[in-house]
């Protein structure tokens, strides 16, 4: 947008061609307008220089130089001022060192790196391996080298032999997936400097890799619990007589209702025929994730409960059931009590759900756990089935208060995580209480729970 | 925040003990006791554990700090003052004194001489430094980030504690295998301090890396063979050694070349002379006392050696702000002298002197060389101004005044005096004091009529000497030693002189001087000009201050003559024992151009006395008869009418009036132009506009000049304080302004700007006469106040001046979606 005072403007219009008025815009600043421009591009500029310059430096020079310099000043300015002659003898020896120590900064690099991982989502407990590939481009022989790849917290050394031009050279790294969660690979550093580590230039490949180490989970039968019959819900394959969705006709057996005999059909075959429908049912599942720490008395126990959490929301997703895996949002201490935040993890595929799970870790700043089934009952109104996921110490009387924030009829479910403990299920009036010791013993008890 | 590592918190922990070693290395030549090593080891005690016990149980910063404090309290009295445990009562005293030599304790380190062992409490700085320097150091080391590295701060402190407040003596230099090192102790500190410090970061980031290097090795379930990495550690271990060899040889063989140590100042250097010099009274002042009875005949000194032509200078006085002379003790610098000087005379105190100051010839050249049992005390104690050329004694300031006593003796250089004929040659600069200062000393000089070389001020001084007269008191009784010693030389009668050199005695002298030489008439003998009384205080004042009139720069100096006593001194000089009776003051003169400094000497003669010359009147020799007629009473005319007494004092009264009307219309001017001047910025601002506008208008193009209409009544818009939201197109913004004349503008503007035809001058016209019509409107609508608020805004200018701004993504409806585009 413009303002249009120059004279740019007359020449563009006024002047018909091939009929058409040709309109140009254009800015043009004049006078204080104009100085004042220019004299903060200016600024702009020699402020970004200044940045950057020190930006290098900052980057070269370790805490360890800079007091190496700062010694060297200070020695000076006390041999000056004060005829101090042990200020010279520091001012000295820390000028030499720091001097002595810049060859090392030089050089470049000519290095093609690339980081291969054989993939990029694992289960916890599994180790991956990744492939290194370093390859010399320039038309020289490059030295040894030592190649920092930064692997979550750790960082692994590899030492890059002597190679010719052209030449490559390759390794196979093995990263350790133990535990559940994120683990960014990257960016991979070449570090030149003296062997003190005074002064350090580092030359990096940017762009980090992320490894999602997802949790543990195992099978869960697939039953037809929660599954309601709903003429709102969705369509399954189930042949049904009587329903929305048409599916086939079929010959009429006896006990058939006549209401659904297709006359047409039956006038043309000359039997009788009996329309045949495709069930339409609705299932609308919860899990709910505790991420309270008090609530559990290991972090095992914490772990055992996202795998449950996991195990049941992928198992839904994959047998095509709406599914909504909340957990309580991060609450700061000063706004407990007055913030409520509720997290819904995507539920679009496994994997996504999978990939959302990683980073969760159990916290003392969350809602309890009631705030989050009532939360959750907002967020997703027509449940038919609920899982609370919680540990070994949360209170009987808290888990009765979350159950019963939920409707009549939706059936609530709380699995406790123990390990070690003796899998059971009790059965009280509002909710099913499976205590889970080991992830396996899940299935079995959903089983016997019939659900 | 969770502790570091422990093998990082161990690396903090062995930096801190060893910086606090090393504060107590540097620190000892102040203390010299062997509680400094407890009081180390408490301190840091206190720093370190609350500063641990915060980390690791996330207290707050503040929670700590208040522990260190509580801490340092409890352990402050039994610590530093042992002696005080044994009276329970005066432990609340003892606690009292303790905190408050927390903050007054520095000073008192300064002006006391060291070694202080366990005096007072004097160990309390130490323990509050080695405190708060390992609580900062050890907090800022366990925290995260770049921040830690600010520890090596609080670390370097505790070693420069005992540099800073030690003492300057040089050390002797060390032989270490090639290399001569000077002050090798102290360098050894200091060097040791910079190494903890630098393998203390060094050695942090190696543990990091190796941390982390061991941290994903944990990870891996293979374990990667190293081969080849053991003669890489190895050759790294080389090249460092290498590295830190060469910077060590540079180190000890390139510094001390360049540097001597042989003048090393230290921070008590500056303190204590300057505090002693700031106690003494003025020696000038106290100049009368020489010669009273009690002194007069006391032995100052005895002196033996070569005394012919030499003088002993007690103190030397340059500056004078017209109440008395005195040593400026900002602007002296009295420094301790390594060198000692060649001996010439021998100097030995007698029982009537005391005072700082040291009697010497010359205090360039070095010490004087002590004698006796306290020679050593004294060196020590010795400090001098090469410049002032005078020294002094710095022996203890918690009783200042203590210096010299009877007994001690020293030997010191004679010196060369070379006479005037430097200063004759020379010619003054500006006078420094003025005349408005001193007119009588002003009009004496005048009257005398001569230049301003060194050649007159040499005349006039000795002038001034001629016609001054003798007087050390100013009542007999009690002065009868000195009356006595000049009636035995001469005829002497005692004339009584006020004491003192202010400038208004200068002023008196002078005065009398001048009045003296008025009524003398033409061309009289020299003892009638004898008008002045006073002594060498007042004489030697009046010299210099004339010295300085006369544009040189002069200095008074109180000392003693050497050489054989002549019968004509006022001041006899001193022929081996001198007494109060010897003592004299002299100036000293310099012209700018010179460096040496030129002796003149000040006593007044007592031979001829001051005479009296009162101006009285006497009759004419040929008198003249005055005639005598009588005369009557004669009647005053009667006044005629009122117009001529108006006429008269109209007359009067516009001569009074023309130069009162003058006045006030120049006045007027002055008043009219300071307020011109003043307005002038403000009025940048309107005739900038004024300018803008009849630029716009005269654009020579119609088109530029309609949209240049447009502009101005948009700048008038904002310049009103009617809001004018950017970024609008011009229809748009004449419809949200709401004014006709802004809808008819906006349309020709646009007319003008996007039609097929260019539009004619009348067009452009009829714009301007719309940007004024609108302008009127505006004006008449607000009041005046609005209207000047309006004719002096920036918002219009400040518009135009913005950045461009970023373009703003414009959402744009595409059928059910809506979705910005960029």
């Amino acid at each position: 947008m413009t303002d249009r005072t120059g004279s740019h403007s007359y020449r563009a219009t006024g002047t018909p061609s091939s009929g058409a008025t040709v309109t140009r815009y254009d800015s043009e600043r004049r006078g204080l307008a104009a100085g004042v421009e220019r004299g903060r591009t200016a600024i702009d500029r020699g402020a970004e220089a200044l940045r950057r310059a020190w930006d290098a430096v900052d980057g070269t020079v370790s805490p360890a130089g800079w007091l190496l310099l700062g010694a060297a000043v200070a020695g000076l300015g006390a041999a000056l001022a004060w005829h101090w002659s042990e200020g010279a003898i520091v001012a000295a020896g820390a000028a030499m060192l720091l001097l002595v120590c810049v060859p090392f900064l030089l050089g470049t690099h000519t290095y093609a790196v690339e980081l291969d991982l054989e993939r990029d989502r694992v289960v916890a407990g599994t180790d991956l391996s990744a492939t290194l590939e370093i390859t010399n481009r320039g038309r020289r022989s490059s030295l040894p080298a030592v190649l920092d790849v930064p692997v979550g917290d750790g960082l692994v050394e590899t030492q890059v032999p002597f190679l010719r031009p052209h030449a490559s050279h390759r390794e196979t790294l093995t990263i350790g997936a133990a535990r559940r969660g994120i683990i960014s690979v990257g960016p991979m550093t070449i570090g030149r400097g003296d062997p003190l580590g005074v002064l350090r230039r580092d030359h990096t490949w940017p762009g980090e890799q992320t490894i999602y180490v997802h949790p543990v989970t195992t099978s869960i039968p697939s039953t037809s619990a929660g599954l309601i019959r709903d003429l709102e819900g969705q369509v399954t394959r189930t042949i049904v007589d009587s329903d929305l969705s048409f599916h086939a006709i079929r010959e009429y057996l006896p006990g058939d209702s006549r209401r659904h005999v297709n006359w047409k059909s039956t006038a043309r075959t000359g039997r009788l025929m009996v329309r045949q429908y495709e069930e339409t049912r609705r299932s609308r599942i919860a899990v709910v994730l505790d991420l309270h720490a008090g609530a559990y008395a290991s972090d095992d126990d914490f772990e055992m409960a996202v795998s449950v959490v996991a195990s049941l929301g992928s198992q839904a997703v994959r047998d095509g059931r709406e599914v909504v895996v909340a957990t309580s949002g991060e609450i700061a201490d000063q706004d407990r009590g007055r913030i409520h935040s509720l997290t819904t993890l995507p539920t679009v595929s496994s994997r996504a759900l999978l990939d959302a799970m990683c980073p969760l870790e159990s916290d003392a700043h969350v809602m309890p756990l009631d705030q989050v089934a009532s939360m959750t009952l907002q967020a997703a109104p027509e449940l038919s089935l609920v899982f609370l996921v919680t540990g070994a110490q949360h209170a009987w009387a808290d888990l009765r208060r979350a159950a019963l924030s939920f409707p009549a009829d939706v059936q609530v479910i709380v699995a406790r995580c123990e390990t070690g403990a003796e899998p059971s299920l009790k059965t009280a009036r509002e909710m099913r209480i499976a205590t889970v010791g080991m992830l396996p013993d899940l299935g079995h008890l959903l089983l016997r729970a019939s659900v | 925040m969770p502790l570091p590592s422990p093998r990082s918190l161990a690396l903090t922990l062995a930096a801190v003990a060893a910086s606090v070693a090393l504060a107590v290395w540097s620190a000892w030549p102040v203390y010299e006791t062997p509680r400094l090593v407890i009081v180390a080891g408490v301190g840091a005690v206190i720093g370190v554990g609350p500063a641990l016990l915060t980390r690791a149980r996330s207290w707050s910063t503040w929670a700590g700090s208040g522990l260190v404090v509580a801490a340092f309290a409890v352990a402050v009295v039994p610590t530093t003052m042992p002696g005080s445990l044994s009276d329970p009562g005066g432990l609340a005293d003892a606690l009292v004194a303790a905190l408050a030599s927390v903050v007054t304790g520095w000073k008192h380190l300064l002006t006391i001489t060291i070694p202080v062992g366990d005096y007072q409490a004097l160990l309390v700085p130490f323990l509050a430094l080695v405190a708060a320097c390992t609580w900062g150091a050890t907090v800022l080391a366990t925290g995260r980030g770049r921040t830690a590295s600010l520890a090596v701060l609080p670390l370097l402190a505790m070693p420069a504690f005992g540099m800073a407040f030690g003492s300057s003596t040089p050390e002797a230099s060390a032989q270490w295998g090639p290399f001569t090192v000077p002050e090798p102790t102290r360098a050894t500190i200091v060097a040791a301090a910079v190494a903890v410090c630098a393998a203390w970061l060094l050695g942090r980031a190696r543990l990091d890396r190796s941390d982390a290097l061991r941290i994903a090795r944990s990870q891996a379930a293979t374990v990667r063979r190293r081969g080849g990495s053991m003669s890489l550690a190895a050759r790294r271990r080389l090249v460092s050694t290498a590295l830190i060899a060469a910077a060590v040889y540079v180190g000890l063989g390139i510094a001390p070349a360049t540097v001597a140590s042989e003048d090393r100042t230290a921070l008590r250097d500056e303190v204590v002379p300057a505090s002693v010099i700031a106690a003494q009274p003025s020696p000038l002042s106290a100049y009368r006392s020489w010669f009273t009875d009690a002194s007069y005949d006391a032995v100052l000194l005895t002196v033996s050696g070569a005394l012919d032509g030499q003088r002993l200078r007690i103190a030397t006085l340059d500056s004078y702000e017209g109440q008395s002379f005195t040593v400026d003790a900002d602007a002296a610098s009295f420094a301790r002298r390594p060198t000692v000087q060649s001996a010439d005379l021998t100097v030995t105190i007698g029982p009537a002197y005391t005072g700082v100051w040291v009697p010497v010839a010359t205090a360039s050249g070095g010490a004087p060389r002590f004698l006796g049992a306290r020679a050593s005390e004294l060196a020590d104690a010795y400090y001098a101004d090469e410049d002032l050329d005078t020294a002094m004694l710095a022996l203890d300031t918690v009783d200042a005044g203590l210096g010299l006593v009877a007994g001690d003796s020293y030997t010191i250089a004679a010196t060369e005096d070379d006479g005037t004929a430097t200063l004759a040659t020379a010619t003054g600069g500006d006078a420094t004091v003025s005349e408005d200062d001193y007119p009588a000393l002003a009009a004496w000089v005048d009257q005398q009529s001569v230049g301003r070389t060194g050649a007159d001020l040499i005349e006039l001084v000795s002038r001034l000497r001629e016609r001054g007269y003798l007087s050390h008191a100013a009542r007999e009784a009690g002065a009868e030693s000195w009356i006595a010693d000049l009636s035995s030389r001469g005829p002497y009668v005692f004339e009584p002189v006020r004491a003192g050199h202010t400038s208004a005695h200068v002023e008196a002298l002078f005065q009398s001087l001048l009045d003296q030489e008025l009524r003398a008439g033409d061309d009289p003998s020299d003892e009638l000009l004898v008008a002045a009384v006073g002594d060498d205080e007042k004489f030697a004042a009046s010299a210099a201050v004339l010295a300085r009139y006369l544009g040189f720069e002069s200095r008074v100096v109180v000392g003693i003559r050497l050489g054989q006593a002549d019968a004509s001194d006022g001041v006899p000089a001193c022929d081996g024992t001198c007494t109060g009776a010897n003592v004299t003051a002299w100036v000293e003169v310099r012209a700018d151009s010179t460096d040496a400094w030129t002796v003149l000497d000040a006593t007044p003669q007592f031979e001829s006395t001051p005479t009296r010359i009162r101006q009285g009147e006497s009759l004419p020799q040929n008198a003249t008869d005055a005639d005598m007629p009588a005369s009557e009473v004669i009647e005053p005319p009667s006044v005629q009418g009122d117009e001529t007494a108006d006429a008269a004092t109209d007359d009067e009264a516009a001569q009074e009036d023309e130069p009162v009307a003058l006045r006030i219309a120049l006045a007027g001017l002055a008043l009219s132009l300071t307020l011109a001047l003043l307005a002038a910025p403000l009025l940048v601002l309107p005739v900038a506009k004024v300018i803008r506008r009849s630029r716009r208008r005269r654009a020579k193009v119609p088109e530029v000049a309609v949209v240049g209409a447009w502009e101005e009544m948009v700048d008038a818009y904002v310049d009103a304080g009617l809001d004018v939201p950017e970024r609008l197109t011009r229809g748009e913004l004449a419809d949200l302004l709401e004014r006709d004349r802004a809808l008819v503008l906006a349309a020709m503007a646009d007319r003008a700007v996007f039609d097929l035809h260019a539009p004619t001058s009348e067009a452009a016209r009829e714009s301007w006469r719309l940007v004024d019509a609108e302008r009127q409107d505006l004006a008449r609508r607000g009041s005046r106040w609005r209207r000047l608020r309006a004719t002096l805004s920036l918002r219009s200018v400040l518009r135009r001046a913005r950045p461009a701004p970023q373009p703003v993504p414009a959402l744009v409806n595409t059928g059910r979606r809506t979705h910005a585009q960029h």
